[in-house]
């Protein structure tokens, strides 16, 4: 009954077994599987790439946003404090045609309004809210020079009082020394 | 022109469905005399065919498909071999399962016990001598092709298999002459 009595027999036998090793037969469709499993990879890597687009855009386009709000934001910011200062009325005393009385660093910017009520208009009510010496001459954008000006009073604003005071002074100096040479004149 | 970039990408996305229509059962023999095992070489199979995809339009390029095919299937079957030795490590070879003398007749029974015996031997030769051994059992591979898989020269692989055919031929002696 034994087939492999002898080597040779067994040698026989190994090269028929050895030769059946190697001819394995798929389930009938494996093609079909496989075809079918490489096209829903390719669906699935496109989906992907959908997805990172999709995300690539709306980080892109958060980006856009977040640059423009923060644009926005420090133009605000500096309207604000250019307000802030021309309401204080530090930058207006090179602009104004009267030399102001000495200017005091601890002034509240009501008090000058306050003085000079006159020069309001009383129809206008956005007007009356901004100090008289906005009013006249009439409002203008600030040239580059001014809001130089304006940008180093917020920053400094008690060394720019003190060059304020010294400038006044040296003014009502100037215009002391006039009146005393006009006087010698007339007297001559 | 518009026409022709279509055909053109339509051609590159059949490259992977025309490389599967002709081997893909070549992939599946490679994959099977590795694995010993019919699901575990069509899951194989699978994988080979999805890392083709991944080549994309580069596969067009690659001169000898069979041989490069031949390559990844291996690759393939042998990282999963390992993979399922690591886990199933201790349990016994899938070959015996097949021994049922309660079926057929006495010789079948025999021929069938005979088989799982030399599939447990083939599976306990070194891996030296097995690789060469169980490629040049597929008809589809010539030596050189093996050679080229294994990194190694014809000659070894020739005489790699002779060595390997020598041992399996003593073992099945020794087992027959302890049964007799």
């Amino acid at each position: 009954m034994d087939p492999i009595n002898n080597e040779r027999d067994i040698d026989q036998w190994l090269e028929s077994a050895l030769s059946q090793y190697g001819k394995a037969e798929p389930r009938s469709g494996l093609e079909g599987r496989v075809l079918a499993n490489l096209r829903a990879e390719r669906n699935r890597i496109a989906f992907a790439r959908r997805c990172w687009w999709a995300v690539g855009m709306a980080a892109a386009l958060a980006v856009v946003v977040a640059v423009v709000w923060v644009g926005e934001r420090g133009r605000e910011v500096n309207r604000v404090s250019t307000a802030g200062v021309s309401a204080a009325g530090k930058p207006e005393t090179s602009r104004s045609t009267h030399p102001q009385p000495t200017p005091r660093v601890d002034y509240p910017p009501r008090k000058v309004t306050q003085l000079r009520p006159a020069n309001r208009p009383t129809h206008d009510r956005a007007a009356a809210r901004t100090p008289a010496q906005a009013q006249f001459p009439s409002p203008h954008p600030l040239s580059e020079q001014e809001q130089i000006l304006v940008s180093y009073v917020v920053k400094y604003p008690e060394i720019a009082a003190l060059v304020a005071q010294d400038q006044a002074e040296s003014l009502e100096r100037d215009r002391e020394e006039e009146a005393a040479e006009a006087a010698k004149d007339s007297v001559q | 022109m518009a026409g022709e970039a279509i055909a053109l990408a339509q051609r590159e996305e059949d490259v992977p469905e025309t490389i599967v229509r002709q081997h893909a059962r070549f992939v599946y023999r490679i994959a099977y005399s590795v694995l010993r095992n019919p699901a575990d070489a069509e899951d194989a199979t699978q994988e080979v065919f999805l890392r083709v995809l991944r080549y994309g339009k580069r596969i067009a390029g690659i001169e000898d498909q069979k041989a490069w095919l031949a390559r990844i299937a291996w690759r393939v079957a042998v990282e999963r071999r390992k993979r399922m030795a690591k886990a199933a490590a201790g349990t016994e070879v899938a070959g015996e399962a097949l021994v049922s003398p309660g079926h057929g007749a006495d010789r079948i029974v025999l021929e069938q016990e005979r088989n799982a015996v030399l599939e447990r031997l083939i599976s306990a030769l070194p891996s030296q001598l097995r690789d060469p051994l169980v490629l040049s059992t597929l008809e589809e591979i010539a030596p050189r092709e093996v050679a080229t898989m294994l990194g190694i020269s014809e000659a070894a692989v020739r005489s790699r298999t002779f060595r390997a055919r020598e041992i399996l031929k003593e073992r099945l002696l020794a087992l027959d002459g302890s049964r007799t």
